[in-house]
This record gives C-alpha cells, sequence and structure tokens, in this order.
C-alpha cells in the first residue's frame, strides 16, 4: 500500500458509505475544503458507483454488501499543495464487530491497522445499545440475588461502552502498539456520525462522547496523547434521505452542497467534510 | 485427523504461547487420529477445534493467564476476602458499573481491561434488560481451585502511570475454610489471594449480623477470618461493612469491632452501601492506590550521556 491511508473503523450502519461518497463528491467537486482530488486522481470510481449515483438522485444508498472489501486509491493535494495519496476501505460495518464477536483477526485487516497513518472510527449516537443498570436507576425494593445459574454473556450482548474499548483494544494489539505510555500513532479521529439526528444537540462532540460512552472516553484519553485524538461531528447528508423517495433539494443543488461536520471543541457546523481526514493526514 | 496443542501453557481461545501465528508451524500442534467413520466426514478435516488471534479471551482469568501481563511490570493484586455472601461480588458489579458510567475511579483513568466479557457477565443481572428485574450477581460457585480474575488497566492523572489491577472474585466458603485449616487442600484459591494480594478489602456482612438467624455464623466466620488474616498477612488491609443501610445492633458490633482493632490494628475502616456508590468508588480508590503503591517498581534511569546513537548503547558508563 502506498503512502498514507486512513482505516475506517465503523459497525453496521454507522454511515461510512455515505461519508465515502459525500467526501468524495466534496474532493472533487467543491475545491473550497482543506482537501482536493487531482483531477482524474481517483482510480476506480466505479467502486462507490451505487452511493454516487444515489446521492446525485437525492436518494440514500443501500447497504455495503458483506462481502465487500475494496481500497479506493485517490491521489489527493492540499491548500498548501502537499500531494498525498488515500487509500480508502470500503466494507460491510458487520465485518468490523465480527472481530470482537469471534476474536479473530483476518490478514486484511492486520494489514490495515498496520500499516494505516490514521483510524477514523465511526460512532452513530443515535444507535447505541447502553443498558440501564442498578447505579444508574435504582429499584425500589432491596435487590436479590440472582438464582439464575452463572453465565457469560458472549460479545454480541456486551453493551456498546466496552465493546468499542475491545474492539480498539484488539486493534491496537494487531497494530504492534504499546500503551504503556500514551501512543502519537496511528492518529485516532473518532467521528460522531448522523448528528442530524440528535435533535438540536448543542454540546461538542466530545462532551456528547464523554456523556454517552464514558468508559470508551476514558479509554481513548489514557491511551491516547492529547495530540494525538479528536473527536468530531458529522452529517454527511445534514439530513436523512430515504431509499425510495428522492430529495428534490440533493437533486437540483447537487450533494456537494450538504452536510456539515462539527470541528473538535466546537458546536457550530462546518460545511468542509474533509476536515477531518486532513487532521488525520496532517495536512 | 483432528488437530490440537499439547503445549501446558496453549489454550485453545488465545494465542498461541510460543508466538507462532500459525499454529500448524508450531511443534506441539499435533494431530490425534479419529475412528475411522469420523475419518471420513469432510468437516473433521484439519480444522483446529477453535483458535484465537488475540491473547487475552476477555473472560475471568485464570492463574495461567496472568504472564502476558507481566510484560509491562507487575500487577497490583487487591483481593476481596469475608464470608459467604458478604457483598464480594456484588460490590465487584457496582465497581463496573462506576467505570461504565463515570470512566473513572477518584483520580485514576480507566485505560483498558483484558476481561471486559467477564465485567459484562458480573454486571448482567443487575440491568434493566427484561424480566427478571435487576438483582446482584448469583453466588459465586465454589467449584474450581483458583480465583476468578478481574483485570483493569488505569492510568493516574497525577503521574500518568499505567498500573495493572487484578481483582480477586473467589467463594466465600473458599475463605471460611482456610480461617479453620489454612494449610488444608481446600483452602488452596484462598491462600493464593492472601498471599499474592497488595491489599485486601475484607468484607463485613452488616446484613448478616443485624438478621439474628444468620448473626452467630457470620459473626463466628467474621472473627475467624479477622483472626487469621491479622496473622498471616502484612499487607495494608479495610475492613469494609457492607450494606451500611441496614443497622446492627450496637454490642454485635462492638465485638466485631473488638476484635478488628485486637487482630488487625492497622486496617482502615470502610462502609459501603449501593444507596451511596461513591462509598463503593471510595473503597475501591483507596484498596488501587493502597496496591499500586505497593507494587510500584522504581526505575533506575540510564543516565544518557550523549544523544550519538553509537554512543547511546545501553551499558553501565556513566553509572555510579
Amino acid at each position: 500500500m502506498e503512502g498514507p491511508d486512513v482505516l475506517v473503523l465503523g459497525g453496521s450502519g454507522a454511515g461510512k458509505t455515505h461519508y465515502a461518497g459525500q467526501l468524495l463528491g466534496r474532493m472533487r467537486h467543491d475545491r473550497s475544503g482543506r482537501l482536493r482530488v487531482r483531477p482524474g486522481g481517483v482510480d476506480d470510481l466505479s467502486k462507490l458507483e451505487e452511493v454516487l449515483a444515489c446521492l446525485e438522485e437525492g436518494r440514500a444508498a443501500g447497504h455495503t454488501p458483506a462481502e465487500t472489501w475494496t481500497g479506493i486509491r485517490c491521489e489527493l493535494e492540499a491548500d498548501d499543495g502537499t500531494a498525498v495519496v488515500l487509500e480508502w476501505p470500503e466494507y460491510a460495518g458487520e465485518r468490523l464487530f465480527t472481530i470482537v464477536d469471534r476474536r479473530m483477526m483476518p490478514d486484511e485487516w492486520r494489514r490495515s491497522v498496520r500499516s494505516a497513518s490514521g483510524w477514523l472510527l465511526f460512532i452513530r449516537p443515535s444507535t447505541l445499545k447502553l443498558h440501564e443498570d442498578l447505579l444508574v436507576r435504582p429499584t425500589d425494593v432491596e435487590p436479590q440475588h440472582s438464582d439464575l445459574p452463572t453465565a457469560t454473556v458472549a460479545g454480541a450482548g456486551w453493551d456498546d461502552r466496552a465493546r468499542y474499548v475491545e474492539l480498539l483494544q484488539m486493534l491496537l494489539f494487531a497494530a504492534g502498539r504499546s500503551t504503556n505510555e500514551p501512543i502519537e500513532a496511528p492518529r485516532l479521529a473518532v467521528v460522531l456520525s448522523c448528528w442530524d439526528e440528535l435533535n438540536g444537540e448543542t454540546s461538542t462532540a466530545e462532551d456528547l462522547l464523554a456523556d454517552r460512552l464514558p468508559l470508551l472516553h476514558a479509554f481513548i484519553r489514557s491511551t491516547w496523547r492529547g495530540s494525538s485524538w479528536s473527536v468530531w461531528g458529522l452529517s454527511s447528508l445534514g439530513r436523512a434521505l430515504r431509499n425510495d423517495e428522492p430529495d428534490q433539494d440533493f437533486r437540483t443543488l447537487g450533494p456537494e452542497n450538504f452536510g456539515y461536520v462539527l470541528r473538535p471543541g466546537e458546536t457550530t457546523q462546518d460545511r468542509d467534510l474533509t476536515s477531518p481526514v486532513a487532521w488525520l493526514l496532517g495536512v | 485427523m483432528k488437530f490440537k496443542c499439547s503445549h501446558d501453557s496453549c489454550f485453545p481461545d488465545t494465542t498461541c504461547a510460543l508466538g507462532h501465528r500459525d499454529r500448524a508451524e508450531c511443534e506441539h500442534w499435533v494431530g490425534e487420529s479419529q475412528p475411522p467413520e469420523q475419518d471420513q466426514e469432510p468437516a473433521a478435516g484439519n480444522v483446529p477445534e477453535s483458535t484465537c488471534d488475540i491473547p487475552w479471551n476477555g473472560y475471568v482469568m485464570g492463574t495461567s493467564d496472568l504472564a502476558i501481563l507481566g510484560g509491562r511490570g507487575r500487577p497490583a493484586v487487591v483481593g476481596l476476602i469475608g464470608p459467604p455472601d458478604s457483598g464480594k461480588t456484588s460490590l465487584l458489579a457496582y465497581l463496573y458499573m462506576w467505570l461504565l458510567e463515570h470512566g473513572t475511579i477518584a483520580s485514576w483513568s480507566f485505560a483498558g481491561s483484558w476481561t471486559l466479557g467477564a465485567w459484562e457477565s458480573v454486571v448482567q443481572y443487575s440491568r434493566w434488560t427484561s424480566e427478571p428485574p435487576p438483582s446482584f450477581p448469583p453466588h459465586t460457585s465454589s467449584a474450581g481451585r483458583h480465583p476468578g480474575i478481574l483485570h483493569l488497566s488505569l492510568r493516574s492523572h497525577a503521574t500518568g502511570r499505567l498500573v495493572d489491577v487484578l481483582l480477586t472474585d473467589a467463594p466465600g466458603e473458599w475463605f471460611s475454610q482456610w480461617s479453620r485449616v489454612p494449610s488444608s487442600s481446600a483452602s488452596e484459591g484462598a491462600r493464593w489471594v492472601i498471599e499474592r494480594a497488595d491489599a485486601l478489602l475484607l468484607l463485613v456482612d452488616t446484613g448478616a449480623l443485624s438478621d439474628g438467624e444468620k448473626l452467630p455464623t457470620t459473626r463466628r466466620a467474621t472473627r475467624d477470618l479477622m483472626e487469621r488474616v491479622g496473622a498471616q498477612t502484612s499487607c495494608r488491609t479495610a475492613v469494609v461493612w457492607t450494606k451500611d443501610d441496614t443497622t446492627v445492633p450496637g454490642a454485635v458490633a462492638k465485638t466485631i469491632e473488638t476484635a478488628s482493632s485486637e487482630f488487625m490494628p492497622s486496617a482502615r475502616t470502610m462502609r459501603t452501601t449501593i444507596k451511596t456508590p461513591e462509598t463503593i468508588e471510595e473503597c475501591f480508590a483507596w484498596a488501587i492506590e493502597a496496591a499500586a503503591s505497593r507494587s510500584a517498581v522504581a526505575i533506575d534511569a540510564e543516565p544518557r550521556l550523549s544523544t550519538d546513537p553509537f554512543l547511546a548503547l545501553r551499558r553501565s558508563h556513566g553509572r555510579p
């Protein structure tokens, strides 16, 4: 694999594919962002054919097939003229948590975690599986000891606060990174996706991460150096699209005019969707 | 032909103990002939029973699993001991629920765990999922000979130091047996905890002491345990009165306090109740600090005499 590349981490439905389509659209057609595709710099557009076509029509793209693992290679240039090669993996989200559930690290993942200079972790807050327990919601009566037989909970049944930590631990191990001291590489950008679903959330993305996933937030703070991780809010489309009914604004204005990010520490919308990737690549 | 590993330290759900990525390359990966009728089945093939690419399986550690932690320092061991039903596993469940909600314990920030599946299993009974309503974990089985070990990595806010903390979850019957006959073979698991702990939390079951029926047994078990612990360990110990929302008759409390001050004069006294979870956080904050300070290893830093890579060769130059 040539040049710096980004490992995209996200479960099923986390919004990776829509972001990939919008990111590519921004980098090709909106030249005001931090990163731009050099003309003709995408090796194979057919790999994102479906999502690009859907977005142009104002429709949501379908689910990425489970067997898909494709790398989309883009030659980019930054504001200051720096040339960067971006290798963008595209895969079905359920493959990611199969690593935790089966405790196996396929070779394609092992290669990617070792070579990537930055990890882009997608978390969709509105779909998190978080359990309430006796600490946050005590019972009115004194709890008794369960008389159920002792049983272990398989990975798929874990609370997402633990599941994301386990995923990152396993990937760090596969990448050969010691966490005895806080690490600088790979850089980590946590992207809280589908921000438009949060009904006017007014906090910063990091505050939201600390509120919804305190265990993961503490793990990241303890593991990465402060300058090597960041949390972003993201709405790739700016609104929900449907599969069956086109959004007329999208059709008319073009998808590059929709979507926004919340930069780390900020609560205002910034339409440069390339900035999380630019931050990861250090340009 | 069915394959399995013959090495004592290798387990099917973790990585090869000798470091082989492909187990087939290891001399201990041997085939076992199957009965003829099974050999005919294609599924039997050369498929291993099960294997894993990660050296921890996520569930409670046994004593054989601890070697993977040794590479980055000596872990701090916190032993939870007490009579049966004194609340050891429930206290651990609250510790994990606290971490899920806060990410920190006092001045320690969560930095990972290699037993997240075990923590999730402990708290599964305490979650609002469906019927039955949430409860405390079931009684810890006294089967087996070694305690279940739960792991946390924590980073100090103050110093940035990373410490691996091991918390033992063992059945109360082991400690009752150990306090009666410490040298018996049935006390092996309790001995493991007592001998290796850097800090001990000795739990006093306030609920049982306030229950006339359970009082005699609990009082005796608690005082016997205090006497043994005082005589046989030198690590920092706290006497933790669990379920502190119930009231123990003054005379009963006095007998336990007397035993504590007589047998364990330097032990700290703490009280916990689930109605005030901060009391549980405070209890573990003390234990982790006590255990981590004992397990700390002073690193003798090599003096840096030059920035030239050739002269940076690590030898004893310039050392006193």
